[in-house]
């Protein structure tokens, strides 16, 4: 892997995701930074932040506080403003500076808990790795703090969504649509982690009758929920038309039998035509839409953030750096390229492939996030007409 | 009672999204020919490529992830060293300076950047590789970032034996106007007036060694002219922007009797400030009128400014009050306690967005925080300096007064960061 990269920004970071995972709900997050990681996560990767009113904070984190390991400083810090601002929890985030000196953010949380009466978490998030970590280890942690403990009894058609930050699905548009399309085919939502929900519906999520899973940073949760509730998952979403019934099929028979399912490729791999860029989940669903739909072959659903072999079939492709998803776009033969807008720049003169932007905010930030592309459903195919639906 | 609420002190900070100022980047970036490559967890510099996109300024910045295991293997130097090489071997034309930037983990590493810095200035005699420093954990210290970039970018500056008739201007991202007093005089008087923005080239910075004095017009390049002072035998005078009459005056008798020039009759120039002034308070006509520090690093001199002139001044959003400022900073305290002053980074803002749509606002934090869509869209004094600087902010003014802006989208397109 060649650590330069001349042409993309860093993708968001750990810490970004899990901000942006805890965002809605009450609590008071803190990045324990000097100012640039905050700014980071406030000015590029939460949409939600300019109208928002979500508590997150910078620690104000000094040069000699980090050498003299000067915890109490942020401790009275966090200390005095809960007692203001009254937060329904508190979140400590780690950047890199804490990273190097090794800061023990699970023992400040527990001190700040003890000593406030508030629930606190301390998330050790470095900027070395990806949102979708991030936000994966925040779920988690949410679901294991607040999901109410003890067996429970399923309700019926019901479903929880799991994994949903606007990193993935914008602020808005997708998340209306994908609660739309499963209230249409008669769910309903508990909760929806965590875009448009609150501590209440994720304390009573524990009677859904299934879990879906919508981007790589619910499946540690939708574990956790098997494990712990005997709630079965599945992973995809209702991208397209038949496509999408698949996944409904998919999720009543999980919810029957209570199996974990994946919305996989049909077919086999190799020989790709068209390349789909981005989150694990999403392109995997879209990947489903074009096969089904459209009766493409030749799908390739690459992820190019942290790769994760349970979403993964055995040929499938990830590309993490700039190098490898150059090599990707122009060493693959493809012909049609989805991905987010600032891959163009990658493009090798002599590349004829047709481009099908399809931003995305973990990578293009602010640049695109405001041209959220439809996916759930047929509102696909108001951007990919191309593609030869059947 | 003072409505003062501020005790410019560090708690938990917030950021509003309408904060920010220049980045590193673009200071540096006023380096003719150079070429930045920063390194660091890839986290770090997420905005600053993505606000050098926005800027249109990408095609001169690149960035190399430093991973978990580089930082415990303390083989960082080594690929640094690597890479840098790799790039600079491919770059045609190659650029004068190549800076390496490295971030706030760097302070605590221990690097030795020797390491890379003499093979590499070895090997490519005519890129100039340097270190600069993007770490805000020095924040409060004597050398923040934004601070060392000024001295990194001069430093560039070979020390010259020729001491041409010319002052430089630093500190000032924009260059002063040409009809700003002091310019004129000094053009009158045959010295030339040198800022970085007017080069093109490297070798045509190279003429800022050669000028005979540096006029200090920011805090921020004091460190960097005392270096320079060492260095190129350029002697300085701190003249910072200041919206005082008084102190105005007195920078431009300082820099008449450090050259040795006639000294300049203001009377012209504080009049047509003073006109300016009254035509601007008539054609607000009572408006009132909210500042920030980002928009000005002299936030309580402007807001001095106003009140002296019969504005109605509401809020001035400041996060600290500098030592020069102190005396402005009481007499406002003591003599218009009407005035709400107030930090804006405290946790407690969240929340305290006003919506008086009525406000004038001069810098984009202000308008966030008051609600109108009335912005004067200036940063660190943009190029307002001296009586005609006051002109200029009354004429500015005057005319957003008539308008009105998205904010979101004025913020987005300012390219600034925090």
């Amino acid at each position: 892997m060649k650590q330069i990269s001349l042409q993309l920004p860093p993708f968001a970071p750990d810490y970004s995701g899990a901000c942006s995972a805890l965002f809605e709900l009450g609590g008071m997050i803190v990045i324990h930074d000097a100012c640039g990681c905050t700014g980071n996560y406030t000015g590029f990767d939460e949409p939600r932040w300019y109208d928002g009113e979500s508590q997150v904070y910078c620690s104000a984190l000094r040069q000699m506080d980090a050498i003299m390991g000067d915890d109490e400083k942020l401790i009275g810090r966090v200390l005095r403003a809960a007692e203001d601002m009254h937060p329904k929890f508190i979140a400590l985030m780690g950047s890199p500076v804490p990273t190097v000196i090794g800061t023990d953010f699970a023992g400040i949380a527990e001190e700040i808990q003890q000593r406030s009466g508030i629930p606190a978490f301390g998330f050790l998030t470095t900027g070395l790795r990806l949102y979708d970590v991030g936000a994966s280890e925040a779920f988690l942690a949410l679901v294991k703090r607040f999901a109410r403990p003890g067996a429970s009894e399923p309700k019926a058609k019901t479903v929880n969504l799991l994994g949903l930050t606007p990193l993935d699905f914008y602020v808005g548009g997708t998340v209306k649509a994908l609660h739309s399309a499963l209230e249409q085919q008669g769910w309903n939502i508990l909760a929806s982690i965590a875009m448009d929900t609150d501590l209440e519906k994720i304390r009573d999520s524990v009677d859904a009758q299934i879990n879906l899973v919508v981007s790589q940073s619910g499946l540690a949760m939708a574990e956790y929920y098997k494990d712990m509730y005997n709630i079965p998952y599945v992973v995809g979403l209702p991208v397209g038309s038949e496509a999408a019934d698949e996944l409904f099929s998919m999720l009543e028979q999980s919810a029957e039998d209570g199996q974990n399912r994946i919305l996989s490729s049909g077919h086999g791999q190799g020989n790709y035509q068209t390349v789909i860029l981005g989150e694990r989940v999403i392109c995997n669903s879209i990947r489903r839409c074009l096969e089904v739909d459209c009766g493409l072959e030749g799908v390739a659903a690459v992820g190019i953030f942290s790769p994760e072999p349970r979403l993964m079939g055995s040929d499938d492709l990830s590309a993490t750096c700039e190098d490898e998803i150059e090599t990707l776009l122009n060493e693959s033969g493809c012909t049609r390229i989805i991905g987010d807008p600032l891959f163009k720049r990658l493009l090798a003169n002599d590349n004829k492939a047709e481009f099908f932007e399809f931003p995305i905010p973990a990578v293009s930030s602010k640049l695109y996030w405001n041209q959220c592309v439809p996916i759930i459903g047929d509102q696909i195919f108001t951007w990919l007409p191309k593609m030869g639906r059947r | 009672m003072s409505k003062c609420t501020c005790q410019f002190e560090t708690i938990l900070q917030y950021s509003s999204p309408a904060r920010g100022g220049w980045s590193i980047v673009r200071y540096a970036m006023q380096v003719p020919e150079s070429y930045q490559l920063f390194v660091g967890p890839a986290a770090c510099m997420r905005h600053i490529m993505l606000s050098s996109m926005e800027l249109k300024i990408d095609h001169r910045i690149s960035w190399l992830f430093i991973k978990e295991s580089d930082i415990v293997s303390g083989s960082y130097e080594q690929l640094i060293l690597k890479n840098v090489d790799e790039l600079l071997s491919q770059m045609t034309p190659r650029p004068k300076v190549f800076m390496i930037f490295t971030t706030c983990i760097d302070n605590l590493l221990g690097t030795d950047h020797d390491v890379f810095l003499k093979p590499l200035n070895e090997k490519y005699p005519d890129t100039k590789t340097i270190v600069c420093f993007m770490n805000p954990i020095t924040g409060e210290g004597p050398t923040p970032p934004a601070i060392t970039i000024q001295d990194s970018i001069y430093s560039l500056l070979k020390k010259s034996e020729v001491r041409e008739r010319a002052v430089n201007c630093i500190g000032n991202h924009l260059p002063i106007r040409e009809d700003n007093e002091l310019i004129c005089h000094l053009k009158q008087h045959g010295f030339q007036v040198r800022h970085i923005s007017q080069y093109q080239s490297f070798e045509q910075f190279q003429e800022m060694g050669q000028s005979v004095l540096n006029l200090v017009l920011s805090p921020l390049a004091l460190y960097a002219a005392k270096q320079m002072k060492k260095r190129q035998g350029i002697d300085y005078l701190y003249l910072p922007v200041s919206y005082s009459f008084a102190e105005i005056e007195k920078g431009i008798q300082l820099v008449c009797d450090r050259l040795d020039i006639e000294p300049l009759d203001p009377t012209d120039a504080r009049r047509q400030a003073e006109q300016a002034l009254e035509e601007t308070r008539k054609e607000l006509n009572g408006r009132p009128v909210s500042l920030d520090y980002e928009a000005t690093y002299h936030p309580f001199s402007m807001a001095h400014l106003l009140l002296t002139h019969g504005f109605h001044l509401d809020t001035i959003f400041s996060g600290e009050c500098i030592p020069q400022e102190q005396r402005e900073f009481d007499w406002i305290l003591e003599r218009h306690p009407e005035v709400n002053i107030v930090q804006p980074d405290q946790y407690t803002m969240l929340g305290k967005r006003r919506n008086e749509e009525d406000h004038l606002c001069i810098g984009f934090e202000a308008a966030y925080y008051i609600g109108s869509p009335h912005v004067v869209p200036v940063a660190a004094d943009a190029e307002q300096y001296g009586f005609s600087g006051i002109c200029l902010l009354m004429k500015r003014m005057a005319e957003e007064n008539a308008r009105s802006y998205d904010l979101e989208q004025l913020v987005k397109d300012s390219g600034l960061v925090v």
